[in-house]
């Protein structure tokens, strides 16, 4: 399980599932003037920048190994891409990198050869804008990720396992999401049921994040409780990519984190993908 | 004399120009080389192409350190990038440079030969039906997905040299020197515990006038799983028995 080869003949899936709700206008904990909503889209750009650039292999070509989604849950249930991609739900991410809604100039600091610094102008897309609205259609947002990846695993019978990560600031306000979660990890392609990473964004500094427990020992709340529920367990290969952010995971640590702060946000992020670093290379 | 035959096939599906791998023949000066440009690599084909055509290209007592010469081809490479406006995706993916593996070979008159290696692209030697040498892996279970490869940008990677691997041997008339990719060097290495016909059969689709036969060979064993589906490239250097003078 976990082991196919992903490919262009054999691609496999990232979704993700975004908050979009009113609370998401808060400012993020530890990161002044930057809303909850702002934070959570620049990492989600910052993650398909490097699914792109993860699959770039020349001067006008994108390996097609990775189809991608968005899908943001606020007020209603809906891609999250704006731009030319708004309105569509899985893309292959050959059609994503060329096509973000638009390109931020920002400068990237490199170390030179001398021993210093560089600065130097870099281009950075952008395919989602924040959004804060409404309430959290936490469980239509599942039951939406069920409708496509159960068509995308038709299509795709024997790929590495889609990827679904889940962040959100609060309780579903449509239902409880458990057994909708549940379906969602009940899909399986040949290669092992879909992959439900979900991550609780912290409203407050300074609470510690809890990330990637194997029990739900330790948890604050019922609500807590709930969510290390409904995440998967990492597979063996995510270990070695945990290791390298200096996290030692337990054999049953599950794809979860519980009051992230920036940094463990971002961490969550870089180790929920790792699918997209499972082989070949060469 | 040598009697050289190569091979190249993309994944299945794909065209022949999607192959990263590539192969490099100077016949005249017994020189050999096979690359295999990393997958998510930038440009990575054409960088196996260059470092192969390097290796045969260059004279047996080179004047040039390995590692200006790296650098002056990395150089040259990243300056055809940056010839023409690139996408944003592009631009960055060919700062980070690109990457392949290296065998080297070289036949040293009648009865030597060296090689070097990078990676996990193989050298195997066959006398008399059986398996000389297998360098720089021996086994099959020792093939991994991170292998050491040779950067264009070696300033940026100054640990690479430490995957340099270096050996020598002897030649009889009769020798078989393979020179192979990953997948296939695997499949090859499996076929010494199991599976004698399956080599005999290589042997023969190597030596067919054409590439028929052994794209049947490569299908058929990707089909079995007994094959990874990736780019192979073979060369295959029969050391012959030097004709009696006056005939």
């Amino acid at each position: 399980m976990y082991s196919a080869e992903i490919s262009r003949r054999n691609p496999t899936c990232f979704l993700f599932l975004l908050d979009q709700s009113a609370s998401m206008a808060i400012s993020m904990a530890g990161e002044q003037g930057l809303t909850k909503a702002a934070f959570l889209t620049d990492v989600v750009n910052r993650t398909l920048h490097d699914l792109v650039i993860r699959c770039a292999a020349g001067p006008a070509e994108i390996l097609n190994r990775y189809d991608v989604g968005v899908i943001g849950f606020g007020a209603d249930v809906r891609s999250g891409f704006s731009g030319t991609l708004a309105g569509r739900d899985l893309v292959p991410i050959d059609e994503v990198g060329p096509n973000p809604a638009r390109l931020e100039e920002r400068v990237k600091t490199e170390p030179n050869e001398a021993g210093g610094f560089l600065e130097r102008p870099v281009r950075f897309p952008i395919w989602i804008d924040p959004v804060a609205g409404g309430g959290t259609a936490m469980v239509t947002a599942l039951t939406r990720a069920h409708k496509l990846l159960d068509t995308w695993i038709q299509a795709h019978p024997h790929a590495f396992p889609p990827t679904v990560i889940l962040c959100t600031d609060g309780e579903a306000t449509d239902g409880v999401p458990v057994d909708a979660a549940q379906d969602l990890r009940a899909l399986s392609t040949s290669d092992g049921p879909v992959l439900l990473f979900n991550c609780h964004i912290s409203s407050q500094g300074g609470a510690g994040a809890i990330q990637f427990p194997s029990t739900p020992d330790g948890l604050p709340d019922r609500y807590s409780h709930m969510l290390f529920e409904m995440s998967s367990r990492f597979p063996p290969g995510f270990a070695s990519a945990a290791s390298d952010m200096g996290f030692k995971l337990q054999r049953e640590a599950r794809g979860f984190v519980f009051n992230a702060d920036p940094v463990a946000l971002v961490h969550f992020f870089e180790i929920g993908t790792r699918a997209a670093l499972m082989p070949p290379s060469p | 004399m040598v009697r050289v035959s190569a091979f190249r096939l993309s994944r299945a599906g794909e065209g022949r120009e999607c192959c990263a791998d590539a192969v490099s023949v100077r016949a005249s000066a017994g020189r050999f080389a096979i690359a295999d440009g990393a997958t998510e690599a930038y440009d990575s084909g054409r960088w196996a192409a260059l470092l192969t055509r390097a290796w045969t290209r260059t004279p047996v007592t080179a004047g040039e350190d390995v590692a200006d010469a790296l650098a002056r081809m990395g150089e040259a490479l990243h300056r055809s990038w940056l010839r023409r406006p690139l996408p944003w995706y592009a631009d960055e993916k060919a700062r980070q440079g690109s990457f392949a593996t290296l065998l080297g070979f070289q036949l040293c008159g009648r009865s030597g030969w060296y090689a070097v290696a990078v990676g996990d692209s193989c050298l195997f030697q066959e006398r008399a039906g059986e398996l000389r040498t297998a360098f720089p892996i021996g086994e099959p279970d020792d093939f991994g997905h991170r292998p050491p490869l040779i950067p264009s940008l070696p300033g940026s990677h100054r640990g690479w040299a430490r995957g340099i691997r270096v050996t020598t041997g002897s030649t009889a008339p009769g020798d078989v020197f393979w020179l192979m990719s990953d997948a296939i060097a695997c499949w090859y290495l499996g076929t010494w515990a199991r599976r004698q016909a399956l080599r005999r059969e290589l042997h023969c689709a190597m030596l067919a006038p054409d590439d028929r036969s052994l794209g049947v060979l490569v299908a058929r064993e990707r089909r079995a799983g007994r094959l990874r589906d990736d780019d192979v490239a073979v060369l295959r250097v029969e050391v012959q028995v030097a004709e009696p003078p006056g005939r």
